[in-house]
């Protein structure tokens, strides 16, 4: 009966790519519009997805065009893109993080204030149905008072040089999703400690980055949240979830594709190695975040992370930076 | 109270009242229409500044009393499709939509190549006869199933000469019109528009309301939805009584739909007293469906008014009916005159619609108004809002009272300031629906989902807003 909502892709890189096919498969959603610098990508995910391929990003600000934009391009791209969403009045959905540099967030954030079209951004992971259920079942009362909430997320391997040198460092580019995961729970935090560590990697060293982190982050209620990173993990991409209340707690393991076990001489109950990394491990996660953005669009009641859980994740991450290098813990106002 | 919430309403509108609600804070509406009257003027300068200037020239700097309210309305530069441009150079997105005379979209492409040609190749006035407006009539003859029409500029014209029309034919004076209708500006008709209710009585037995100005004659009002007053009034009145009037939705107070039956027993009641039934079409028309409200409720009046959504946005009205109701026109008991009466430009424009406003056009944007009628459902049910929505073909209103509106006393029970708070957050955001909180808005053929998505978006805004 009526019109799917017309979509806008910019950046066709890796995130991008599992974006043009969430909309692909989404019901009453079409791509209309590819955008990337690199046009042979634009031109060969709206031939596999969909939509008219252009170098500009600009061509998708059109509302003749386009219901809705998905940004998945880097991110300094990406607090321009939004301007000019509030601009054009369309509805946008932004990868994290938001930006690097708190100043140019807090900048638009009078703007993003008064925008009247949703401004989302793309933690997905509050989307995963294994941590969403455990968060459904936290606010059901299920653990009764939340007061630790563990979360230990190691990446496979690091990624290129290329990209670390300009990733804004751990704290902001991997463990950003572990800040809004944390607020997610716990969305007034008041302070951070954390430590960096460098154990692995001397070209993350070299870089003035950490290879390693555990920050721990306090919440207004005193509800503790204690998150673990590494950049590498020999037994593939390990997520976990652990929330603890004065009445139980809920607990989160990583998955592998199949539940098949070995058993033999040496071995029982093995399984094969988990999902190998974000792709395969958060592809459900995806698509429940275009749904409830396309939600929030609608006008419907809507759970997606807006402009300020982007900035109140970058201010975790800057203030995690601040306390590894000072050895203080900061307090932080959201 | 239960009774009036069951009471069964005409099939063909669509109203859903909530089954529970709490009430809101005067304080925070008051404090949030505070808040955001001084957001209105501090992003709408430029029109402040246009209205200092107009208003110069022309009485309240407007060019009809509807367009203003305090401290000054918007101005705009121009409009296309479903939005407009201000003076202030925001984008917004037009709801209103010329109250209704926009339903085929502001610059329709088909209207404008019309319009353009006849202007190119036909001209502009003949003031004698020509094919264009009699291929135009024929047209709405067919369309609104009346023996004969004629073509004037104005709604006003229209419903004056529909008076006259019923005076001629039934050989009578007086009328009876409903309390807080409006049909434009003749005398009678100006009657209990937007009476004060200290001065009009009872609801059951109201007073009619004389405003300074008018001369209006005898004139007798009653209640939208009572057959009762209704037939006291025949009775004691109907010798005299040429012509009852009525907009068969009211859409001048936001919308009122007429209860079950309602419209059929009023046929009865004026076929009894032998007094002409009108129906104002102004604005229902072709936005209460593809052949009018009329058809539509399966209730043939003797006349019917049109204007507004059948001229694409030109000033093109009519009316007509049938064809005893007309021969006054014919034998010259009621001369109908206008010098610019149905001319090439108007006519051409009102060809273009009646091609343009097919089954299938009007389905669709009745389908669109119907899907944000129900997504603003919800979020009334989420905020356990005290307000309800009505709907009659492409247009809806989110009226603020958690009962059904029957008539005038019930629209003037509504909350105003709830009314007030919510038409100006929408304008802070860049939507626009009418003024006069008496109005609704009107899904276009320019209106896309996504676009009526804009509204649904600032309604669940506003929802959290006053619940704080
Ligand atoms: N939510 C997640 O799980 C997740 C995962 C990966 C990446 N990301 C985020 O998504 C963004 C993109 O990451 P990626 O890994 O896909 O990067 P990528 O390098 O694989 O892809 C980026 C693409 O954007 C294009 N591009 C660059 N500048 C552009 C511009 N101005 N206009 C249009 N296109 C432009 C590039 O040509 C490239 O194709 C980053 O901000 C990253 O933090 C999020
Ligand atoms: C029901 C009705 N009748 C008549 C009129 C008068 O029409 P016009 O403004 O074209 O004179 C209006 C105008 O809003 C109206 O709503």
């Amino acid at each position: 009966m009526n019109a799917p909502m017309r979509f806008g892709l910019i950046g066709t890189g890796r995130i991008g790519q599992v974006h043009a096919s969430s909309v692909a498969r989404t019901e009453g959603a079409e791509l209309t519009m590819v955008a990337d610098v690199f046009v042979e990508g634009a031109k060969k995910t709206a031939e596999q997805y969909g939509g008219v391929a252009t170098a500009e990003a600009m061509d998708c600000f059109d509302s003749s065009k386009v219901d809705a934009i998905i940004v998945a391009s880097p991110t300094p791209t990406h607090l321009d893109l939004i301007s000019a969403a509030i601009d054009a009045n369309i509805p946008i959905l932004c990868e994290k993080p938001i930006d690097l540099d708190i100043k140019r967030v807090d900048a638009m954030r009078d703007k993003a204030a008064k925008a009247t079209i949703p401004i989302v951004l793309g933690f997905n992971r509050r989307f995963d149905p294994h941590f969403n259920s455990v968060h459904q079942r936290v606010q059901a009362g299920e653990i009764g008072k939340l007061e630790q909430l563990v979360l230990i997320s190691r990446d496979p391997a690091p990624a290129s040089k290329e990209y670390l040198a300009v990733s804004g460092g751990i704290y902001r580019d991997m463990t950003i999703h572990d800040f809004d995961m944390g607020r997610f729970f716990v969305p007034n935090i008041v302070s951070v400690t954390a430590n960096g560590f460098n154990q692995f990697s001397s070209e993350i060293k070299d870089l003035g980055d950490y290879d390693a982190t555990s920050v721990t982050l306090r919440g207004a209620n005193d509800e503790l949240v204690l998150i673990t990173n590494s950049r590498h993990a020999i037994y593939g991409f390990d997520q976990r979830m652990e929330a603890f209340g004065d009445k139980g707690m809920l607990r989160v393991e990583n998955l592998t594709n199949t539940n098949v076990r070995l058993y033999n001489e040496s071995s029982a109950e093995v399984k094969e190695p988990y999902q190998n990394f974000f792709l395969e491990r958060y592809m459900d996660s995806y698509l429940l975040e275009l749904a409830e953005f396309m939600k929030k669009v609608r006008g419907e009641a809507s759970n997606s992370p807006e402009f300020e859980d982007g900035r109140a994740a970058l201010v975790l991450a800057n203030a995690a930076l601040e306390s590894s290098q000072t050895g203080k813990t900061v307090s932080v106002s959201l | 109270m239960s009774k009036v919430l069951n009471l069964k309403h005409d099939p063909a509108g669509r109203r859903r009242v909530p089954e529970k609600y709490t009430p809101i804070s005067k304080t925070r509406v008051k404090k949030l229409l505070a808040q955001e009257w001084a957001r209105f003027q501090s992003t709408t300068t430029n029109s402040a500044t246009h209205n200092k200037r107009a208003s110069k020239v022309l009485p309240l700097g407007v060019t009809s009393s509807f367009q203003h309210w305090n401290p000054y309305p918007i101005s705009i530069v121009s409009a296309k499709g479903a939005y407009f441009k201000d003076v202030d150079g925001r984008k917004l997105l037009d709801l209103s939509m010329g109250f209704g005379a926009m339903m085929v979209g502001h610059l329709n492409k088909d209207v404008v190549k019309a319009v353009k040609k006849a202007m190119r190749s036909v001209g502009t006035l003949f003031v004698t006869p020509g094919p264009l407006a009699t291929e135009a009539a024929e047209r709405f003859q067919k369309r609104f199933d009346i023996d004969m029409l004629r073509f004037t500029n104005s709604g006003t014209e229209s419903t004056m000469y529909a008076i006259r029309a019923a005076r001629a034919a039934t050989g009578k004076k007086a009328i009876i019109k409903i309390e807080g209708g409006y049909h434009g500006g003749y005398d009678p008709l100006q009657v209990s528009v937007k009476a004060p209710l200290e001065k009009i009585g009872s609801a059951s037995a109201p007073k009619p309301y004389h405003p300074g100005a008018i001369e209006a004659g005898e004139v007798y009002v009653v209640s939208y939805n009572d057959t009762v007053r209704l037939e006291a009034i025949m009775k004691n009145h109907g010798k005299t009584i040429a012509a009852f009037m009525i907009e068969p939705i009211v859409e001048n107070l936001s919308i009122i739909l007429p209860d079950e039956g309602y419209l059929k027993a009023v046929r009865e009641l004026c076929d009894k007293y032998k007094i002409a039934l009108i129906f104002d079409e102004v604005k229902t028309g072709l936005t209460a469906g593809v052949a009018g409200a009329a058809i539509r409720v399966g209730v043939k009046p003797d006349l019917i008014t049109l204007a507004k959504s059948i001229g694409g946005g030109l000033p093109l009205a009519a009316f007509g009916g049938k064809k005893e109701f007309m021969q006054p026109v014919v034998d010259g008991r009621m001369p109908h005159l206008g010098t610019y009466n149905g001319n090439p430009l108007v006519v051409a424009a009102a060809i273009a619609v009646d091609k343009i406003a097919t089954p299938e056009a009007l389905e669709k944007a009745e389908a669109i108004n119907n899907a944000t009628l129900d997504a603003i459902d919800k979020i009334i049910d989420e905020y356990a809002l005290p307000a309800h929505t009505v709907g009659f073909g492409v247009k809806g209103a989110v009226i603020w009272s958690p009962t059904p509106v029957r008539n005038y006393r019930d629209f003037k029970a509504t909350d105003f300031e709830l009314a007030e708070l919510s038409w100006l957050w929408g304008l802070n955001r860049g939507i626009i629906t009418p003024p006069g909180l008496d109005e609704q808005w009107l899904v276009s053929f320019a209106h896309t989902q996504n676009d009526m998505n804009k509204l649904v978006r600032s309604f669940r805004e506003f929802a959290k807003a006053i619940r704080g």
